[in-house]
């Protein structure tokens, strides 16, 4: 179906429900893939922004205390941008507000393991932020094309 | 992912094949750490057939790099793709490890 650059608000979108497994990523790479050729997002935007969700994803689930919570995944491919957001009930956790790692030039004897989740999300995007409204954590994650 | 490890006197090979990520990565870990402790602290890693790597993967390799030193050893990798490589770029972790072009290039460097 043909779209105007105008047309916002009818945006193509794909929702997804993963369960609060680390597995669940998978699935939803294999979706952004999906999603990404049918609606000619690049592969290299599609790729940062799913390893962007895989290091945010992997961070709530491991930092989670509640296995039963559904994730809940949308994608829209807007007309210069695709963005993801994934929202999550549960107690507060808002990545965005984590500092930065440790130097990242540091020798590999200094190089802490651990924190370079979050920075990688930062890096590999063009915007991320974070909202907390009635017991939801939102994360929007976007990616410019 | 499928894990291939080929080993001779003090030096394993290990090939990947596939993603690793937050779901195998410590799994992977144990295993090439496994190497080391069985007097094999020489690690070459064939990631040619590696197409995702996230943190909790690169992760991996810098806890292997730490104990081979420990164990008077040395680890290379070699083949990246260009998902990969990025990966080693955007962490900064191509300036720490040893990556390599090739396998012969990789061995010499163990």
């Amino acid at each position: 179906m043909p779209r105007t650059e105008s047309d916002k608000t009818e945006a193509p979108a794909r929702t997804l429900r993963l369960a609060n497994r680390l597995s669940e990523i998978r699935r939803l790479a294999a979706a952004v893939e999906e999603f990404s050729s049918r609606h000619a997002v690049p592969g290299k935007a599609a790729h940062h922004i799913t390893l962007a969700a895989d290091e945010l994803i992997t961070n709530a689930i491991e930092h989670g205390e509640e296995p039963d919570r559904r994730i809940v995944v949308t994608l829209r491919r807007e007309p210069d941008r695709l963005v993801m957001e994934i929202a999550h009930r549960g107690s507060a956790f808002d990545p965005t507000s984590r500092a930065a790692p440790a130097s990242i030039e540091a020798e590999l004897d200094d190089r802490p393991i651990g924190g370079l989740g979050v920075h990688f999300a930062k890096t590999l995007l063009d915007g991320l932020s974070y909202v907390r409204r009635r017991g939801m954590n939102r994360l929007t994650l976007t990616k410019n094309l | 992912m499928t894990m291939t490890i080929e080993s001779q006197g003090d030096l394993a090979v290990v090939v990947l094949t596939g993603r690793l990520d937050s779901t195998n990565a410590a799994d992977t870990e144990a295993k090439i750490l496994s190497q080391i402790e069985n007097g094999r602290p020489r690690i070459v890693v064939d990631a040619a057939g590696l197409d995702y790597l996230s943190s909790a993967g690169l992760r991996v390799f810098l806890v292997v790099a730490k104990r081979v030193k420990v164990a008077g050893g040395a680890l290379a990798l070699h083949s990246l793709t260009d998902h990969v490589r990025e990966v080693f770029e955007i962490s900064g972790f191509i300036n720490v490890l040893t990556v390599c072009a090739s396998r012969e290039d990789a061995l010499g460097r163990v």
